[in-house]
């Protein structure tokens, strides 16, 4: 794996042995939208990461932008070896956006292309991208994708493509956004619905709104919701799992919105060390 | 719809059922195919005025995977007529809303700039992949002209079809007196009759991970390629951490790593075809350790031939043979006897050798002395499907499709083949000569969305629809315990002059002289449904419109079906697995194995699914050859290096993977590149593996043993970077770490 992938390894290690606690989130007004990724439910499959590209117009990685580096994937399965055959073992970790509370990409920004919004997301506003990809830099989740070419979908591919969702040219940085077009939507609705609360603001429900991702993944994997609301399934799975949960290089203070629960090894020598 | 080529396309259910259906949907619901009016798509261009276009406001549909295994019911979002997005159906029993990863890239094989488009004539020699495009008016003539002299003479080959679609293609091969032939590449024959032969079991039975404590899998890769994936997946999302339950234990015995091994709490890698031995090594341990949770265990026994045989598989007697720790081999009988209710089941590599079904009643016998079987958490009976809309049909066992290609180099030879949605061309060992053999056939014609290297023999080529295009029953295979029927409809407007296979045998069948009861696909499969759905008194179409805006029906009174153990059963002592090959000038095992993105043909034509890693190497796009790092070592072979495979019956070229979980006798190869013919994506990209397997098939089904070839493994001194995911070690840096180009022209 690259450096930074070593380097969230080691750090997953260590935070599946400091057990930060999972209030670290800011709790904060409204929405916190989040996630919970259960690694001894991934498969590695690889569901998650063709719905992605189906849903967000992430442009086509052919070969030579494999090899280059240059392939784009807005959530990706890294996969770890431990040990030696035949006891050698493969770990599955989806990766993608943290959407962090102290994210350091948006403060290198210098025309604030990438804001935190009032739900709690990431936000990359590609109008006001310059490229100069100082946030891709800034991230220690190698999880921001820069437009090195533009991107093309020979006809009648291109029919595919999502009206909802941008397509993005050279020149800008994109990644995760959580489906963001999907929670605009059910907001929308909600609002058409009357479902408004005193500020009208829209009410949702949990589970009003699911990414491509965690709707796709066969075996629920992934939990979307809103981590400040103690009733959606993915704040009671991440207080209920809480032995189990950790954050992806929590030690560097970013404060992610995606809440990672260990991987159970019964038959470890000694504790799971790894997610 | 206009008329394409003269001739008329299927009725659709019209704008006023259309009305009728959206008036009662609310926000999210599923909408059922209907049409414009033909004036409408008349005026403008089909991509820009397709039918059900409501402006803004973007549609679902009802309806089949396109690409996943097994059944799934997914839901399209459409907007303007195109598909955008596949989705599961969450009220759909069988994947309740989950989807796979081939099952989201079904609307790149939609859009595909390299579908074909038109009918199309040969015009260079065989295989030369020269056609010039004609009208669907001079193909129909050709195809007419050349059936009609063709009756006794005449065969087909498909992909096992299902559900009415089948009966149709049935009922025009009988009327022509002809043959069908059912090609599966990774043919689950074996496994099959491993439950015939055990169960007394003519359905896939269900296999009920989701209430199971313990699952012991030799080979069956449940959560990546075998059977129903997406099903699979879901049961052990709750298996694992279903509300209330005890996480179950998964056990993975195989002689290659799969993404279920990957995912398993234990793996055991075994020798190859040794898997049966090691089955009744458990039960010798479950039986002599008392831990038989059935009191009828004795007569199991008596189908191998007793106390005293199975003796003769005590751990310290196979340790060497199977390759597994005699330790390994009781804690395996414990842990799974301790775990019951639970699942063991066979499949993949594992049931694809000389002793294939052996293998498989072995296995399957251990649930029988576990005492599990029709248990919750057990492998349960399915009910049956509905009369008229059979499961998938089973493939044509491995030696007698040997046998047909085998005809056709003879004076039977049929006159006419016709070929549908099978690829034997690219699937079957080279040295069975399929494409030699069909070069003796007077005239091929070819049904499908893309060019293949079977399609690419064709005198004529009739591009086929997408299944998002054409209407369709199916019963999923297997069932989730429960009756289910799914249907299948047109969610867009064909964008290319293509037609349904069923569409295409019954507008042909009056003119060859076979008389089918329908005319159309959708006449044929609603009148199917009315038989089994329709009530007296009631309108149909109410009833026809609900089915389609769920996708199917489920839950529905079916005839009774139960487990009927064979008491004549007997495997007697295992035979002994047969390769092929000096077993000194071929050490190693060739594994050929799917991986979750490409399969053998369709999946491969999608960008997203060649870019998808493969769990394991993480390579895309590429064929790669996984060797244990000592073995390679021992090869002076470095990841990226060129390596030269060579079996007895051929060899092939691709890059080196070395992975930490492939044992040191066996060498693992994907599946699903090395195409001659196809899109601009996977034509001439890797090697194919399936065409240096050696021909040898299981004694007991005829099925083939793709995992019985011997092969060797040499360093060619070339390289080349594999296109992976992970930064590869053990790879030669110098290259490997070469400067990237930054920009481009």
């Amino acid at each position: 794996m690259s450096n930074a992938h070593e380097a969230a390894a080691r750090a997953t290690v260590m935070l599946a042995e400091a057990q930060v606690p999972t209030d670290e989130v800011t709790p904060q007004e409204g929405h916190r939208w989040g996630m919970v990724v259960d690694a001894d439910l991934c498969t590695g499959c690889q569901a998650c990461v063709v719905a992605c590209q189906a849903e967000n117009n992430v442009a086509l990685s052919d070969e030579q932008r494999v090899l280059e580096r240059r392939a784009k994937t807005w959530i990706r399965i890294e996969r770890y070896w431990e040990g030696e055959f035949p006891d050698a073992k493969p770990r599955f970790l989806p990766v993608l956006c943290q959407h962090c509370d102290n994210a350091p990409c948006e403060t290198v920004c210098p025309v604030f292309a990438t804001y935190h919004n009032q739900d709690g997301l990431n936000v990359q506003v590609y109008n006001r991208c310059i490229g100069t990809r100082f946030c891709a830099n800034g991230c220690p989740y190698s999880v921001r994708y820069f437009n090195f070419w533009q991107p093309e979908w020979p006809a009648p591919l291109d029919m595919q493509l999502n009206p909802d969702v941008t397509v993005r040219p050279k020149g800008i940085i994109e990644k995760c956004t959580f489906c963001v077009q999907r929670i605009n939507k059910a907001k929308h609705e909600a609002k058409r619905a009357g479902k408004v609360d005193g500020r009208g603001r829209a009410i949702l429900a949990d589970g009003d709104v699911q990414p491509a991702c965690a709707q796709s993944c066969p075996t629920s994997a992934l939990t979307f919701g809103d981590l400040n609301d103690p009733a959606s399934a993915a704040a009671k799975l991440a207080q209920s799992s809480a032995p189990r949960a950790y954050a992806l290089l929590g030690h560097l203070g970013t404060g992610p919105g995606v809440v990672y629960l260990k991987k159970i090894d019964p038959h470890a020598p000694e504790a799971p060390r790894h997610g | 719809m206009s008329q394409v080529g003269g001739a008329k396309r299927p009725a659709r259910v019209g704008r006023r059922g259309f009305l009728a259906g959206a008036a009662a949907l609310t926000s999210g619901a599923f909408i059922v195919g209907c049409a414009a009016p033909d004036r409408e798509s008349q005026v403008q261009s089909l991509p820009l005025s397709p039918e059900q276009a409501l402006p803004g406001q973007d549609l679902w549909f009802a309806t089949r995977s396109a690409s996943s295994a097994g059944g799934i019911g997914v839901v399209v979002r459409t907007v303007d007529g195109r598909a955008k997005k596949v989705e599961g159906n969450a009220a759909f029993p069988v994947n309740v809303g989950k989807l796979d990863a081939r099952g989201q890239a079904a609307v790149q094989t939609l859009y595909h700039p390299d579908r074909l488009t038109a009918p199309l004539r040969r015009t260079g020699l065989r295989g030369s992949g020269k056609y010039e495009p004609i009208g669907w008016d001079v193909a129909l003539r050709l195809l007419v002209g050349k059936l009609s002299g063709a009756a006794g003479r005449f065969a087909l080959i498909t992909s096992p079809l299902g559900g009415t679609l089948a009966e149709v293609a049935a009922a025009f091969v009988q009327g022509l007196n002809g043959a069908t032939f059912v090609y599966e590449p990774f043919e689950r024959t074996a496994y099959r009759q491993a439950f015939r032969q055990v169960l007394g079991s003519e359905i896939t039975p269900y296999l009920d991970l989701a209430n199971a404590r313990s699952v012991l899998s030799f080979g069956a890769d449940l959560l990546g390629t075998f059977g129903s994936p997406v099903h699979y997946g879901v049961g052990y999302g709750q298996m694992r951490h279903g509300a209330g339950r005890t996480r179950g234990a998964w056990i993975q015995v195989e002689p290659r790593m799969s993404l279920t091994g990957a995912n398993a709490d234990r793996w055991v890698p075994v020798r190859p075809g040794q898997e049966g031995a090691l089955a009744l090594s458990i039960a010798q341990v479950m039986v002599a350790e008392g831990l038989t949770g059935s009191r009828a265990w004795y007569d199991e026994l008596a189908a191998v031939g007793g106390l005293a045989a199975i003796n003769a598989y005590a751990p310290d007697k196979v340790t060497e043979r199977v390759g597994v720790a005699v330790e390994t081999i009781q804690t395996i009988a414990r842990e799974f006897a301790a775990n019951q209710p639970g699942i063991a089941i066979a499949g993949g590599p594992s049931l694809a050798h000389t002793n294939g079904l052996d293998v498989g009643a072995a296995v399957l016998m251990l649930n029988r002395i576990a005492g599990s079987v029709g248990k919750s958490g057990g492998i349960r009976p399915n009910p049956r499907t509905l009369a008229g809309l059979p499961a998938p049909s089973a493939p044509t066992p491995f030696a007698e499709f040997a046998e047909f290609v085998a005809t056709l180099r003879s004076a039977e030879r049929p006159e006419v083949l016709l070929v549908y949605d099978a690829d034997p061309a690219y699937g079957l060992p080279a040295t069975l000569q399929f494409a030699r053999a069909a070069a003796n056939v007077p005239y091929i014609v070819g049904v499908s969305t893309f060019m293949n290297d079977t399609t690419g023999l064709a005198d004529l080529l009739l591009p086929a629809t997408h299944p998002f295009e054409e209407w369709g029953d199916y019963a999923p295979d297997p069932a989730p315990g429960r009756t289910v029927v799914g249907y299948q409809q047109p969610v867009v407007t064909p964008w290319t002059q293509s037609r349904s296979f069923g569409d295409l045998l019954l507008e042909v069948a009056p003119q060859v002289g076979v008389t089918l009861p329908q005319a159309t696909m959708l006449q044929a499969v609603r009148t199917t449904a009315e038989a089994r759905f329709g009530r007296p008194n009631e309108p149909f179409e109410r009833i026809w419109i609900d089915l389609l805006r769920k996708g199917g029906a489920w839950d529905f009174p079916a005839p009774a079906s139960e487990f009927r153990p064979r008491a004549d059963w007997h495997i007697g002592l295992l035979a002994e697995p047969q390769f092929e090959g000096d077993p000194i000038e071929y050490p190693l095992h060739l594994i050929p194995f799917e991986s979750v993105g490409l399969g053998f043909a369709g999946e491969a034509e999608a960008p997203w699914l060649q870019a998808t890693p493969d769990p394991l190497t993480t390579v895309t796009w590429q064929t790669w050859v996984e060797l244990n790092p000592q073995t390679a070592a021992g090869l002076k072979i470095k990841s990226g290096d060129v390596v030269e495979v060579a079996t007895p019956t051929g060899t092939l070229r691709a890059a080196a993977y070395l992975s930490p979980v492939t044992p040191p006798h066996v060498v693992g190869i994907p599946v699903g590149q090395g195409h001659r013919h196809g899109g601009r994506w996977n034509a001439n990209r890797g090697a194919n593996v399936m065409s240096v397997l050696t021909p040898l098939a299981d004694a007991g089904t005829g099925a083939f043993a793709w995992a019985a070839t011997r092969a060797r493994v040499r360093r060619t001194g070339d390289f080349r970077r594999l296109p992976t995911l992970e930064y590869l070690e053990n790879s030669r840096n110098d290259v490997a770490d070469a400067p990237v180009q930054v920009t481009r022209e």
